[in-house]
């Protein structure tokens, strides 16, 4: 057996010298890059090399011989052996030791492991393993006609004494460049997708990108409290979706990367050049064990690992893309074709182009005991909505926020479901629900399963989701008189769901999930800590709970996107990191015409002509939020921060948005973003597969794209 | 789906062909500015209750400029921006001055030549420069080709002081050539010179608080050994700026009140309780006169040009580089279109914020309220407060335009839900002269028709028998003994003495009567805090602690019944616990029978009439007071002598009391934590 695979190996080396001469054409540093791979794998479209030593790849497109390497040639003394070794090898391992708080990192050249390499018909089998440290793990390579799978199965991970596993790179450095070398970027998924630009930076920018796919782990992050008088940046944007890629736009050549499981604590890492090395890679770091903080006092603690590993199958897909598919644009649309085949079924067009939310009451303190504080009645919303479809307003989708007995904050983890009596009863709710639905239009409660009111008991075990430490999580609202709020377990979240389905479900009324669909911790529970990937399966049945009913979600994970039937809060803007070149409507593309998609809130942006603006480009309907009464009622409650939401104030807006919007919206509905491209600093284009073409310019000036004139802060519609 | 999407390709032929301009476009540029459209912090404004309350964005962060052509900045500590249109930044620690325009393009290098530090960088009106060279112990002026035409060194003169250096940090010039200069460590103030560089003399010192600790030591020690103390110097102020009209702002560090000063003519400050960061680093005032700040973390603030703050926004980076927060922030400018320049000198960079449609609502409302417009800015202030309905400073400028348009009754409500105190005093008084006015004649005649009513009826009733029936059930009512014992509270004010002889030695009162009594106070109490009209209540709205309340009202009495009864009895005193108890809540009488009337009536006082609360509120504690010791005096028969020591010594007692809980409760406190400790220890290291 041995003995025929080395004569494989001959005759593939023998193949590769071969082949070298046919793409001498490519500069010299290229065919560095190749030395140790031989050829592994083959179909028509794709042809996989591999160094079996470092596990390194080097991906070649069959048609016209350009390659994408995982790895980076050697540069003596430039580079120390640490970074050389993530550079050159296949994977990379983190572990933590009795020794030291910080992990320590091992690669394919450092730690020295025995490698044992099984090349397949479509692909090759690794077996990694460290001697000293009892570490091995196997990594498996696929080919297909798209691209490549690695995975590293669970079971194949093994850690000796006293070595505990904690994070894992799977071919940290593909397609990475040396500071300009290449014309490109890199997409990461930050927002609704954003840039990185590979140009050479002359070192101005010291930071990498790095952020938790699904947001930090609530379970292991210490809980950062705002010092009185100095408030905390907002938190930065969540990633929804675990994807990334390289476009080498000057080669037309790129990948799409998504995770495809094992995504549930995971990093996406994108250093531009300037960040620690002269080289733009961009990465997923899978994590087994995080550090957190074991509080030893009230007041102090000491770092430690988890004692627990979350081992799971770990599978990561880099799609090739080629010459017009190798840009953002394409990258998107191959997300969507994954979405599709991952099972995301597209939803009938609603074609609800306005969503209007109401506010009911919030909860605020008097001398005899807490009371609802009431913004709008059931009745008075019905009247809202009868006014605005006598003026105009078509179809629109009504969510109901704060309906519940004591208000909206009161009443969190409560489990009781029925309609606050200042409201109105349930035959005005129904009324409210009938008038919404009369022309097409939809009415959603909003519910939020997830957090509890503290001033309620609770048994901590069952109900609270407790950190890793063992203390009570929550989370600062900013606001009284309930200035934090705790989270219940997903076991609890399920029971309030199914009770909420219990009671209401009969109504046939649309549910809009807050705060469950994007938020993500381990957690303990009778001494057991529980893992992400656990609480998403916790909310996946709570959601399940819901049966039939409608369901919208707010700014939802991916693991949630074909459970819902409207995405509430698209991200429409990231979170103003310097090195990002521009925001890409990534998921935009990928999404629109699957399902409807709605932009937060018009009612808190200070520039309302950008945002009408930005919501065309990415082809997101507007979101108001309304009250009879000003918000003003609302100042002693929760919902203080509700500044402007007054019916008056918003009435004609509202009218002349849909307006406004109707006539594009309707042109596109169920239509694919095909295109999208900028034009200049502040001018983008966006075409849809049925030949319409969207210009918007953010600019003061007006803007010429080829015969046509689009006004200063303005759009243009042309149809092909 | 790959073949449908490539289909789709083809379909769209001239799709690609944009597609393939825009490509082309987007390879071309430069590199797309990260041109951010919202912000990574909140802003915050004063809400109508209290503290802060986030509002709209006043400003978001543009973009950053980090290279100047092909120059870096070291260091750089200072920048100003012209009112043409150009950006000079203090190069610091490349020992130059760089001008660019505001797109960062590099214009001009000044003072490559002489420079050694410069720290402090102002332009003037004519494109001149002054740069405040701290190593080179002058002050630079430049023209505008960059020549040097003029340089500022240390003052000759006595009154400069003798042994004081001169290390210029900032430096600003009015129109008539006067120049202001900031030199490290120089508590005098600013030091000012005339065009011709003669020393003109200090302006705007800080002052220092003269705490009792200095006061004791500048009493007790000699000459000799208060040389060798650390003086007491006042802090040197940061940063300074000039507005439009040559008025003078500077910045101190260090978080009191007046951190942020705007000095007049005369040199006198004119903001007053201004709330500043304490680390503040940089001010600057922008061409329509409102005055911004920036503290080394970060924090953006704007106040108006009577020193009112509007909005905080920015903060401190979390060490991602997020366009719009920063690490070590060192200076401000703005520019004509009201857009911010922020330096910061860790980043290197600047930052460039731009003011939202929001902002600029707010800012011409302003503008016309500033100018006196009162009326005129009621619609802008309107639609301000369409965007915030908790925006405070747009109630105050819609209730200045009813209050100017003579209706009282809206301004008041305008003041009312704005919560401006002043205003909402003065529109109610005029509301209340007004109703006064209609109804003077109304009241007199119900008045004199219940003064009528009151003589005659007695009379009437007295005559007629009617009154029996009443007298009757009165007395039923009396006669039952928790009531009789509750209303012998009446009895106080007539004898005080006897009233407690009888407390003590006649089982006048019990207990039980002395509970009710503790209760009515604390309902009193109550009512006070929470019902008092809002321009004399003390709690903000919407809070209630009763709780607390609780525990504080009844743990003060309780201590004090129970440490007076201990005091009592070692100085052979002869009453017992209970009599303590019971005639300390008759001592409480006339806080029962005064204070719901004050109450009543603060909803009736504007500010003008608040002395009368605040004699009724004398009145009260003075006649507990009296009581108190009348009590004390009696029920333990003591002399007056005695009384005192007694007093004395319960009070004392007392404050010895909570010492020693609270003392006990730090090391029951650490007890716990140690013991948790232990346990989670033992937990962690076996589980």
């Amino acid at each position: 057996m041995r003995a025929k695979q080395s004569l494989n190996m001959l005759c593939l080396l023998a193949a590769l010298l071969l082949a070298l001469p046919l793409s001498a054409a490519s500069a010299v540093d290229v065919d560095e890059r190749m030395a140790g791979h031989q050829l592994v794998a083959e179909n028509s479209a794709l042809r996989l090399y591999a160094d079996p030593a470092t596990l390194s790849i080097v991906l070649e497109e069959t048609a016209g011989g350009r390659r994408l390497y995982s790895t980076q040639k050697d540069e003596q003394g430039r580079i120390n052996q640490s970074w050389k070794g993530l550079m050159q090898s296949g994977f990379a391992v983190e572990y933590f030791n009795d020794r030291t708080p910080t992990p320590q990192r091992i690669d394919a050249i450092n730690g020295k492991p025995e490698i044992a390499f099984t090349a397949l018909a479509d692909g090759f089998d690794a077996q990694v393993h460290y001697a000293e440290l009892g570490i091995s793990l196997l990594l498996q390579m696929r080919l297909d006609a798209g691209g490549i799978r690695v995975s590293v199965p669970a079971d194949s991970l093994k850690e000796g004494e006293g070595v505990r596993l904690s994070g894992l790179y799977l071919y940290p450095f593909m397609g990475a460049t040396k500071l300009g070398e290449t014309e490109g970027y890199m997409l990461v998924p930050e927002g609704s997708g954003a840039l990185i630009s590979l140009k050479n930076n002359q070192g101005k920018y010291k930071t990498p990108y790095q952020k938790r796919v699904y947001g930090d782990n609530l379970g292991t992050r210490k809980q950062s409290v705002a010092l009185a008088g100095k408030w905390l940046p907002r938190e930065p944007a969540k990633i929804l979706a675990p994807f990334f890629g390289m476009a080498h736009t000057d080669r037309e050549l790129a990948y799409l990367a998504y995770v495809e499981e094992g995504q549930f604590n995971a990093d996406i890492l994108a250093y531009p050049n300037g960040a620690i090395t002269e080289y733009n890679w961009i990465a997923a770091r899978f994590i087994y064990r995080e550090q957190y903080n074991m509080p030893t006092t009230r007041t102090r603690g000491i770092l430690t690992s988890e004692k627990t590993p979350y081992f799971r199958v770990i599978s990561l897909r880099f799609e090739l893309l080629l010459d017009e598919e190798a840009d953002y644009t394409g990258m998107a649309r191959a997300y969507r074709d994954h979405l599709i085949n991952r099972g995301l079924t597209p939803k009938e067009g609603l074609g609800l182009y306005t969503r209007v939310d109401f506010l009911g009451a919030d909860t605020q303190k008097t001398l005899l005991g807490d009371t609802a504080a009431v913004a709008t009645t059931f009745s008075e919303a019905g009247d809202i909505l009868a006014q605005l479809k006598a003026n105009g307003l078509k179809a629109p989708l009504v969510i109901f926020k704060g309906w519940q007995t004591g208000g909206l904050s009161k009443n969190l983890g409560s489990g009781d479901f029925a309609p606050e009596g200042k409201l109105g009863g349930m035959g005005d709710l129904r009324k409210l629900a009938a008038t919404a639905r009369d022309g097409g239009g939809a009415f959603f409660l909003e519910q939020d399963f997830l957090h509890a009111n503290p001033t309620r008991r609770y048994n901590t075990n069952r109900d609270l989701a407790k950190s890793v430490s063992q203390a009570i999580m929550f989370t600062q609202t900013g606001n009284t008189p309930y200035d934090s709020l705790y989270y219940l377990t997903p076991g609890r979240a399920y029971d309030l769901a199914a009770r909420y389905q219990a009671v209401l479900g009969k109504e046939k009324f649309g549910v809009s999930v807050d705060a469950l669909p994007n938020t993500l911790f381990s957690y303990d529970q009778y001494g057991a800590v529980h893992s992400r990937g656990e609480a998403a399966d916790g909310f996946l049945k709570a959601l399940g709970a819901l049966g039939g009913a409608a369901v919208a979600l707010d700014q939802p994970f991916d693991y949630l996107w074909d459970r819902m039937d409207v995405l509430l809060d698209l991200p429409l803007y990231t979170s103003n990191y310097n090195f990002f070149q521009a925001e890409v409507p990534f998921l935009p593309i990928a999404l629109h015409g699957l399902l409807p998609y709605y932009a937060g809130y018009m009612n808190f942006e200070p520039n309302n002509r950008e945002f009408f603006l930005k919501m065309m480009e990415y082809g997101a309907y507007p979101s108001f939020l309304l009250t009879t009464r000003s918000p003003a009622v609302l100042k002693n409650t929760n919902s203080s921060d509700v500044y402007s939401s007054q019916f008056s104030v918003y009435h004609q807006t509202i009218l002349a948005y849909a307006a406004e919007l109707y006539d594009f919206f309707s042109r596109v509905e169920g239509a694919q973003i095909f295109g999208h491209s900028i034009l200049a600093p502040g001018v983008v284009s966006v075409s849809y597969d049925n030949g319409l073409m969207l210009f918007v310019n953010y600019g003061e000036e007006a803007y010429q794209a080829g015969d046509a004139v689009i006004p200063a802060r303005s759009y243009l519609v042309i149809e092909e | 789906m790959k073949t449908k999407r490539r289909a789709n390709f083809r379909q769209s032929q001239k799709g690609k062909r944009w597609l393939a301009l825009a490509l082309a476009a987007f390879c071309l540029l430069p590199l797309l500015s990260a041109r951010a459209a919202n912000a990574p912090y909140d802003t915050r404004t004063p809400y109508v209750l209290g503290g802060m309350s986030k509002t709209k964005d006043a400003f978001l962060p543009l973009t950053t400029l980090e290279k100047f052509g092909e120059k870096d900045l070291r260091n750089p500590d200072d920048l100003a921006v012209s009112s043409e249109g150009f950006l000079y930044i203090a190069d610091t620690g490349n020992a130059r001055v760089l001008k660019s325009t505001l797109e960062g393009v590099l214009v001009q290098e000044i003072g490559t030549e002489v420079l050694k530090y410069p720290r402090g960088v102002f332009v003037t009106a004519q494109g001149q420069v002054y740069v405040a060279d701290t190593r080179g112990k002058a002050v630079y002026l430049f023209g505008r080709d960059g020549a040097l035409l003029q340089q500022f060194v240390r003052p000759e003169s006595p009154l400069y002081g003798k042994d004081v250096d001169f290390n210029p940090v900032k430096v600003a010039a009015d129109e008539h050539g006067n120049v202001y200069v900031i030199s490290e460590g120089n508590s005098s103030g600013v030091i000012q010179f005339s065009r011709d560089g003669d020393f003109l003399g200090f302006v705007g010192a800080n002052k220092t608080p003269l705490s009792l600790n200095e006061i004791i030591r500048r009493l007790l020690f000699s000459n000799q050994q208060q040389a060798q103390m650390k003086r007491n110097v006042p802090v040197a102020p940061v940063n300074l700026a000039l507005d439009s009209r040559g008025l003078l702002y500077t910045v101190t560090q260090g978080g009191a009140n007046d951190a942020l000063k705007k000095f007049n003519m005369a040199g006198v400050n004119m903001f007053e309780r201004t709330q500043v960061d304490t680390l503040v680093a940089g001010v600057c005032v922008s061409p329509e006169g409102n005055v911004y700040t920036v503290s080394s973390d970060g924090y953006i603030a704007e106040y108006t040009q009577d020193g009112e703050l509007l909005y905080i926004f920015g903060g401190r980076d979390d060490g991602y580089n997020r366009i719009g927060l920063f690490v070590s922030a060192a200076g401000i400018a703005a520019d004509k279109a009201g857009r911010l320049y922020v330096l910061d000198a860790e980043r290197r960079s600047v930052t460039v914020l731009a003011p939202t449609e929001y902002a600029d609502t707010v800012h011409s409302a302003l503008l016309m309220y500033q100018n006196g417009q009162y009326v005129e800015s009621r619609e802008p202030w309107e639609q301000a407060l369409a965007q915030d309905a908790m925006f405070s400073l747009a109630y105050r400028g819609i209730g200045e335009a009813y209050y100017k348009l003579g209706q009282y009754d809206k301004a008041q409500q305008a003041f009312l839900q704005g919560r401006h105190y002043t205003g909402y005093s003065e529109a109610f008084w005029e509301t209340r002269n007004a109703w006064l006015m209609d109804n003077l004649a109304v009241i007199l005649v119900i008045l004199l028709a219940l003064y009528l009513i009151s003589k005659m009826g007695g009379l009437v009733l007295k005559k007629t028998g009617w009154g029996l029936p009443i007298q009757r059930a009165a007395g039923r009512v009396m006669a039952v003994p928790l009531i009789h014992q509750v209303a012998y509270l009446r009895r106080l004010p007539r004898n005080p003495a006897e009233a407690f002889y009888g407390i003590r030695f006649e089982r006048k009162v019990s207990v039980w009567s002395a509970t009710v009594v503790y209760v009515l106070f604390f309902l009193c109490f109550l009512l006070s805090k929470y019902a008092t009209a809002f321009l004399f209540k003390s709690i903000p709205e919407g809070r209630f602690e009763i709780g607390r309340d609780f525990v504080t009202v009844f743990g003060v009495l309780g201590l004090a019944v129970i440490t007076n009864n201990l005091i009592s009895s070692i100085q052979d005193g002869e009453a017992r616990l209970r009599d303590v108890y019971n005639a300390l809540a008759y001592c409480l009488m006339p806080y029962i029978f005064i204070k719901p009337f004050l109450v009543l009536i603060s909803h009736v006082l504007t500010r003008n009439e608040a002395f009368l609360l605040g004699l009724g509120d004398f009145i009260i504690v003075a006649s507990i007071a009296v009581l108190i010791v009348v009590m004390v005096r009696e029920i333990q028969a003591y002399t007056y002598k005695k009384t005192f020591w007694n007093l004395l010594l319960t009070v004392l007692t007392m404050a010895l009391i909570v010492v020693t809980l609270a003392i006990a409760f730090i090391l029951l406190n650490q007890v716990v934590d140690f013991v948790s400790s232990i346990i989670r220890e033992v937990r962690f290291r076996a589980g």
